[in-house]
């Protein structure tokens, strides 16, 4: 036994004293310095998410208001105004649509405000009949922005429009539909800010350590994630006509109606890219996943892993400025500078959904399993 | 020789660690299958999943829909538990190994070594009289009762066991492991959040300390358990590993099935005083008189060289990688029943097309159209699933009225921190490839494969 014990010991301190050579001369791949996840958290709750969430209920509210004002009183003048204002509202929630965990999660946000494209037949009948219930999932696609998009800019003219909501049939209920669905956008954002300011969830989200399957840094880095995907196989992808044989569905664009889908898909880009540095609204860079990935020493060929994601943000953004507005007409009057944004998408899918989560220890899954 | 080596095999030992063993066994499996059951893994991984993954050569091997898979868990649980309790033992245990085995060879996505080693821990428990001292079987039939057993039924799982834990030990011995810390290095500072040791995870040296101390011991923890003297402080550090193991790591059961399997090394009267304990519990006494397991000599004349055979092809199954050509952790060809256990962080993002020739028009596929979240993971980073999952694509497009549609796969994996790269030829047709075991040529070899610069995206 004491035998045993000796060898052990001079073992362990054989290995001891080659690891700590070993450890000297490599330290610019490994962990630089303490990384303080718990400050990583907060800075994303505190400066990102809550921020982004105040500004997206401001936002609703402002919506809901000026369709109020033009539901009461349909004039060209009302509907600008109205028209604004969505538009305003719709991309401050491409701010927060990746934080799809905690309240978001709770109240299936994406689904119940951005299914798009819209059924507008669904949103006619629903008109028509005057009987519906929102809730349901058939009514998913009929409710949200891309309703209020077809609702608001569905016609030719603007005029025509006006026609709706003034001599045409089903005039009253139409109001009262846009109405409905406009407030139901306004009621998810404040019970979302709500959540995340009076209950626990900023606190749990602050405390709730490690990368496992429901961690906040697993959650974030899921939701990212398929928010990416979301953005390049959406936005991008199925209008294009990748998933079609090559044959663009115009029609499938977000933002169809107001031909806003550039704008909205560049305000989520640069969401997803501020989510990954830690950046606020105001453009403060605190800790997030990028010095992360640094702190554990990720690289990607000759470079930092973030530096490589970075520079991949800057690519896609770049390739959707070269684009020609609107988006459903350059899928088939410009393809090859939609293919370009899309191919970027892909190179950044790769880096964020491979490399990142593999550097940073957290699984790809939303449900809990073993591994060996 | 062998006659003596034969004698040394059957030589009647203590009954008590195979009883012991065989309650544990039963116990943890029992365990075990409520646990899969109760987190809702029967409908997520076998009901649920529009297509499966079968190994090769079973392909036949189908899920029984929703009511047939809960009757096999609910058969695999009450034959898990006549294992544990020794109740109609023979059907018991034939039952729990066919059904476990059957829910295995379904989905490959769901390999674990930990399932094969159940398996095989399974097969060999049909072929020992675990059920003639303490249990039920005896309690009906008294005549079954026995004392004493050949030394092999013990000595086949020691070995077992052993061989386990030395294939992990003979794994962790690459360049990686030993002088990257890979991927220990990048999954321990996950942990940072842990009370006591979690702020030391942050530290490189220990990623270093974890990988050095993992492999000595694996390699050396059966020699260790199996030494009398070292056996205390062997199993102490059995312990202690594999409750460090549990924490740091979402492995399931697999600690605590090794923590208590690994008794079975102890000494007879180690596993006589548990079984006096448990008989004080139960109220039952122990015959005055000594009883040999007769061994049905044509039966035992058959069954050891089978063993023999088993054993030999348990310790060449794992070399089986060296018939491949380049990295073993890239290609993964030979990577599974090998007993190479937490050694790799591979992920990868696979991205499959579909070409209709006559048109030439190609189409992305959203492989979550057909795949769970964790067949698509499992898929992106290993080639014969890749292949699998083409040739589903392939019949899908046939089935939509495509004649001869070519699938191709664009598969970005990052292995143990390298970044990721291109795993198999995108513009190889893998409709037309076949799977057998010989070397996928469509892989990429790892060093020469460079980072890629640019996407490879459609055909134009």
């Amino acid at each position: 036994m004491t035998a045993l014990k000796n060898y052990t010991f001079a073992a362990a301190l054989a290995c001891l004293a080659m690891l700590s050579g070993c450890g000297s001369n490599d330290g610019d791949s490994g962990p630089q310095s303490e990384y303080d996840r718990q400050a990583m958290l907060a800075n994303y709750a505190d400066n990102l998410i809550i921020p982004g969430y105040q500004k997206f209920k401001t936002e609703a509210g402002e919506m809901a208001t000026a369709v109020a004002a033009f539901t009461t009183g349909p004039t060209a003048s009302t509907l600008a105004g109205a028209r604004k204002e969505y538009q305003e509202a719709y991309l401050a929630w491409q701010d927060v649509s990746t934080y799809e965990f905690g309240p978001a999660d709770e109240l299936l946000l994406r689904s119940n405000l951005n299914i798009y494209p819209t059924t507008t037949s669904q949103v006619e009948n629903n008109i028509s009949s005057g009987n519906y219930n929102l809730q349901t999932t058939a009514n998913m696609s009929a409710k949200g922005f891309p309703a209020i998009d077809y609702l608001l800019y569905g016609q030719a003219t603007e005029a025509a429009v006006l026609e709706r909501y003034t001599t045409a049939a089903n005039a009253a209920n139409r109001k009262k539909y846009l109405q409905e669905i406009t407030n139901l956008i306004k009621e998810a954002a404040d019970a979302t800010h709500n959540a995340w300011t009076s209950g626990n969830t900023a606190k749990s989200f602050k405390e709730t350590g490690g990368t496992a399957v429901g961690s906040s840094i697993g959650n974030l880095v899921n939701q990212f994630n398929f928010e990416v995907d979301l953005t390049k196989r959406a936005k991008v992808g199925i209008p294009s006509g990748r998933f079609s044989a090559g044959n663009p569905v115009p029609d499938r664009v977000e933002a169809y109606y107001s031909n806003t889908s550039l704008a909205l898909l560049e305000r989520n880009l640069k969401a997803l890219k501020a989510t990954f540095m830690g950046q606020s609204a105001s453009g403060a860079n605190g800790p997030g996943l990028d010095d992360y990935l640094d702190h554990v020493g990720a690289k990607y060929a000759d470079k930092n892993l973030s530096t490589a994601i970075i520079q991949q943000f800057d690519a896609v953004l770049a390739a959707v400025a070269a684009v020609p507005a609107p988006l459903s007409q350059a899928v088939s009057s410009n393809p090859q500078a939609v293919t370009k944004v899309y191919d970027e998408l892909q190179q950044l899918i790769v880096l964020t959904k491979t490399d990142m989560p593999a550097a940073l220890g957290v699984t790809i899954t939303y449900t809990d399993n073993d591994g060996d | 020789m062998l006659q003596d080596l034969k004698a040394g095999l059957t030589a009647p030992v203590s009954a008590a660690p195979l009883a012991v063993f065989r309650i544990i066994f039963g116990g943890m499996m029992l365990g075990s299958i409520v646990r899969f059951m109760a987190k809702g893994w029967v409908h997520d991984l076998y009901v649920a999943p529009k297509v499966y993954f079968p190994f090769y050569g079973f392909e036949w091997v189908k899920p029984l829909g929703e009511t047939g898979m809960y009757a096999v868990f609910g058969l695999m649980a009450l034959s898990a538990l006549g294992i544990m309790l020794g109740l109609f033992y023979r059907w018991s245990a034939t039952l729990f190994f066919l059904s476990f085995t059957y829910v295995e060879l379904i989905d490959k996505t769901n390999y674990l070594n930990h399932y094969y080693f159940v398996s095989i821990v399974a097969l060999l428990m049909i072929l020992v009289p675990a059920h003639r001292h303490f249990s039920l079987d005896v309690l009906r039939r008294p005549y079954l009762w026995v004392s004493q057993v050949p030394r092999w039924t013990i000595l086949i799982f020691q070995l077992q066991l052993g061989l386990v834990y030395f294939y992990a030990g003979l794994a962790k011995l690459n360049a990686d492991w030993l002088l990257e810390a890979m991927p220990l290095r990048y999954w321990l500072p996950a942990h940072t959040h842990l009370p006591l040791i979690g702020p030391l995870l942050d530290e490189v040296w220990v990623a270093f300390v974890f990988c050095w101390f993992g492999a000595f011991y694996d390699l050396t923890i059966p020699f260790f358990l199996n030494w009398r003297k070292s056996r205390p402080l062997a199993y102490l550090t059995v312990v202690v590993f594999h409750v460090f193991t549990a924490v740091l790591f979402q492995i399931g059961m697999f600690p605590y099935i090794m923590m208590l399997s690994t008794l079975i090394f102890f000494s007879a009267g180690f596993h006589e005083r548990i079984l006096h304990a448990l008989r004080g519990i139960a109220r039952v006494k122990v015959p005055q008189r000594k009883a040999f397991a007769p061994a049905s000599r044509p039966a035992q004349g058959i069954l050891l060289p089978l063993l023999a055979l088993h054993f030999a092809v348990q310790v060449l199954v794992p070399w089986r990688f060296l018939l491949y050509p380049d990295k073993l952790f890239w290609t993964e060809q030979g990577y599974r029943f090998s007993w190479r256990v937490m050694l790799m962080e591979k992920a990868g993002t696979a991205f499959f097309y579909v070409r209709d020739p006559r048109t030439g028009r190609e189409t992305e596929i959203h492989n979550l159209d057909y795949l769970t979240v964790n067949q698509e993971k499992m898929m992106a980073t290993q080639p014969d699933m890749l292949l699998q999952f083409a040739h589903m694509l392939r019949d899908d497009f046939k089935a939509k009225g495509i004649a001869n549609p070519e699938v191709r796969a664009e598969a970005y994996v990052t292995m143990n921190g390298r970044g990721s790269r291109l795993l198999i030829d995108p513009n190889f047709n893998l409709a037309t490839a076949t799977d057998n075991f010989r070397h996928k040529h469509w892989i990429l070899p790892f060093e020469s494969n460079a980072l890629q610069s640019e996407t490879v995206g459609q055909i134009k």
